[in-house]
């Protein structure tokens, strides 16, 4: 399972495109890549923004194709890494 | 009441008060003791109002003379902002660019009520214009261009951008050339009236050039954003046009951005606001011609889905 | 003495009722310059709506609150990121100052601007508290090595840590007043005293009467004019705040003598009630009656004093506000350093330590 780390916050456009921003850093990501029916927000405090990553069993990218779940992953990864999620164990 | 600026008020710069300058959305009172700014600063704002001494006046600049010896030998100036000196001192011969950089530094750096960037903006026909870009992509040239083509300039380097609507305020000031922009603007356009080039500054060549009445008449009225361009002229290349999305423009854009992060989630939210209602693109050209084409092509476009609802 | 439109506003908030728009226009860049923006839109506010205060001023006030709003979150997160460095050593912090007033949700955290995070800890933890935070990102900003011994030695801080990527400053202290300081407040005292932040482990605060102490022995032992009349409105909105504990004034005398603060108290008092007109607090000042500053010295700080709160602002600042800062910068580190250091030191900074400044790139 994967959140949002507290204090980023989130935002989805019209286009399905999705950006990331922390406000204490000024890191701002574009989450052009990531599948965007991935992405449900799950409640929205003034404070942060917890967005809860769900792996779908049809996640579909933005032209409609399939996305296998090992380049979820990769992505998820990578956000990781970034510390923009943080990873929680079910 | 204001007043239009008249040539003899040469006097009135450098007498005790200055001269209230009127630059929507700020009045600037600017004093000069010394240097040549006179000449400069009455031809590249003839066409602006100033203010009496009973306006609210937003800051205070002050160009004087360096003391010392140097000054008989090279003489240097400085620019004292509401009491202080944020520049090192600069030949003489710089005053007005060393105000105009003045003017900047005081709005950059007191007015968050507005997220600010550096980026060009225009208007036509209420359709405007925003050019986000670094120096030397060659946006001064461009924005002059567009300018003295018939859009009118809501600013040459700094958009302010009303944080909770997201509307483009003006803030119309002479329009920054370099090195070799300023012949290129000179012959080209005719009508043109710039200040007489100051050389060896430290982004070489400058010379300002004079807002178009049009720009200053409307300097109050405000414009929703509906173009977002992020121009980079390359000599001899072709016209390349490619359309961003709104999440890749905003990364892009928030380069540009001066106070993005101490204005945090507020400064995002806006930023995200204003990209949303754009169309947005990378623009890259060798010829002024077809960049100028290619503007009113795209204002046609959007005028034209605008009106169809 | 020269009006000053700013200690008007604060002194006596209908007096801005009667202002032109060029008053206003001085207030507010006075206010600017002062770094009390927030702090005077926060005080009219308190008093009137809106509708009584010009657009023109409204519109910098707001400018300042949005500024503060994003600095009271991020210094929030900033906090638990040096938690987060330090906890794994099990080290208590205390956080000063600006940062101090945010954790502990004080009212004047809403209009105060502030830009380093000010944290203590013991001198004996500081070897690994500096290890684990430039671990984490927060390197030493100076490598002088006269700084550096300069901080250590007579200072009560490390020199100033800057976060590699964010760029944030941590002022790092291991007591609240220099080793050698006329003034000492023992830091063991003080923590014994301290209060723990909610939801922030690890994270202390000075207690009720400490915190005050400490922003008065800032103001008058540091040689900085700049926030001066920051400083003094600081220690004013503390004590009325912690005013509704019963008889704060005399809790407040008594920790101040046992802190050794009790004459740099006795001038806040003494100025709270001389600049900002504030009779309530001659109770405080009949308390620290034996702290009082001899005659002779008294009318030489009050020289210096009356012209550093009313400020530089060129067309506020009374005559002989350049000296008056010189004297205060000269009294700071005479406070802080013995006669045969001082000398040296200040001969140093003065006439070899002058660096220009960076001109500004656009």
């Amino acid at each position: 399972m994967f959140w949002i780390t507290k204090g980023w916050r989130f935002r989805q456009f019209a286009d399905g495109q999705g950006l990331v921003f922390n406000p204490f850093t000024g890191d701002l990501y574009a989450l052009s890549e990531i599948p965007v029916s991935l992405i449900i927000a799950f409640g929205d405090t003034a404070a942060s923004c917890d967005v809860l990553f769900r792996r779908v069993a049809d996640t579909v990218d933005l032209d409609g194709e399939p996305v296998g779940e090992e380049t979820v992953k990769s992505h998820l990864a990578a956000l990781v890494q970034l510390g923009v999620v943080t990873s929680v164990s079910p | 009441m204001p007043s239009r600026l008249i040539k003899h008020d040469l006097i009135d710069l450098r007498a005790l008060s200055g001269v209230v300058l009127s630059a929507p959305p700020f009045n600037f009172r600017v004093r000069a003791c010394a240097g040549p700014l006179g000449k400069a600063f009455f031809a590249a704002y003839a066409d602006f109002e100033r203010s009496d001494d009973s306006a609210f006046v937003d800051f205070e600049l002050k160009i004087r003379p360096v003391r010392g010896l140097r000054r008989f030998v090279r003489p240097l100036i400085s620019l004292e902002i509401d009491g202080s000196e944020p520049f090192d001192p600069l030949p003489a011969a710089q005053a007005f660019p060393l105000l105009e950089w003045g003017m900047n530094w005081c709005v950059t750096s007191s007015a968050n009520q507005y997220l600010m960037c550096h980026s060009a903006v225009l208007a036509k026909r209420d359709l405007a214009v925003m050019l986000p870009a670094p120096p030397g992509s060659g946006k001064s040239t461009l924005c002059a261009a567009l300018m003295l083509s018939g859009w009118r300039l809501l600013s040459d380097e700094l958009a302010l951008i009303e944080l909770h609507s997201g509307k483009l305020v003006p803030f119309v000031r002479p329009v920054s050339l370099k090195n070799a922009s300023i012949s290129l603007i000179r012959d080209r356009y005719q009508s043109a009236f710039l200040t007489v080039p100051v050389v060896d500054t430290l982004k070489g060549t400058v010379a300002h050039l004079r807002p178009t009445k049009t720009s200053v008449d409307l300097a109050r009225i405000e414009a929703f954003p509906r173009l977002l361009v992020f121009p980079s002229y390359i000599s001899g290349a072709q016209l390349d046009v490619q359309k961003l999305g709104h999440a890749a423009a905003t990364v892009e854009i928030a380069k540009n951005a001066f106070n993005l992060t101490p204005l945090g989630v507020l400064g995002f939210e806006s930023l995200c606001r204003v990209v949303e209602r754009c169309d947005c693109f990378v623009l890259r050209y060798g010829r002024l011609d077809e960049a100028l084409a290619w503007f009113d092509l795209m204002q046609n476009q959007l005028l034209a889905k605008h009106y169809a609802g | 003495m020269r009006a000053d439109r700013l200690i008007d506003a604060f002194i006596c908030p209908t007096a801005v009722l009667e202002w032109t728009k060029a008053d206003w226009s001085v207030a507010v860049r006075q206010a600017r310059s002062a770094n009390l923006l927030a702090a005077l839109g926060k005080h009219l506010e308190s008093h009137f709506t809106a509708v009584h205060l010009p657009e023109v001023a409204l519109r910098y006030f707001q400018s300042a609150n949005n500024l503060v709003l994003q600095r009271n979150a991020a210094v929030i997160w900033e906090v638990d990121q040096v938690l987060g460095a330090l906890n794994s050593r099990q080290i208590p912090v205390t956080f000063l100052k600006g940062a101090a007033y945010v954790l502990a949700g004080l009212p004047l955290s809403a209009h105060r601007h502030f830009s380093d995070v000010d944290l203590m800890v013991n001198r004996e933890d500081l070897p690994e508290v500096e290890k684990q935070l430039m671990l984490n990102g927060w390197l030493p900003t100076c490598f002088d090595s006269y700084d550096q011994r300069y901080y250590r030695k007579w200072m009560h801080e490390v020199p100033p840590l800057r976060h590699i990527r964010r760029g944030t400053v941590l002022d790092l202290h291991h007591a609240i007043t220099p080793l050698t300081a006329k003034y000492q407040a023992n830091t063991a005292q003080l923590i014994v005293t301290q209060v723990p932040v909610e939801g922030h482990k690890g994270a202390y605060v000075l207690g009720p009467t400490d915190m005050v102490l400490h922003a008065v022995a800032h103001l008058f032992a540091e040689g900085e004019a700049e926030n001066a009349l920051r400083n003094l409105l600081d220690i004013s909105e503390l004590i009325d705040y912690y005013q509704s504990e019963t008889d704060f004034d005399a809790a407040l005398a008594e920790r101040s003598f046992m802190l050794g603060l009790s004459q740099p108290l006795y001038l806040a008092a003494h100025y709270l009630v001389r600049r900002l007109k504030q009779d309530r607090r001659k109770c405080l000042l009949k308390y620290l009656k034996l702290a009082a500053p001899n005659g002779v010295a008294l009318v030489f700080l009050d020289a210096i004093y009356d012209r550093v709160f009313q400020g530089g602002y060129p067309t506020t600042a009374l005559r002989g506000a350049r000296s008056a800062r010189f004297a205060l910068y000269l009294r700071a580190h005479w406070l802080r350093m013995p006669i045969h250091l001082l000398l040296p030191h200040l001969f140093r900074k003065l006439i070899i330590g002058y660096r220009p400044r960076r001109l500004w790139n656009k």
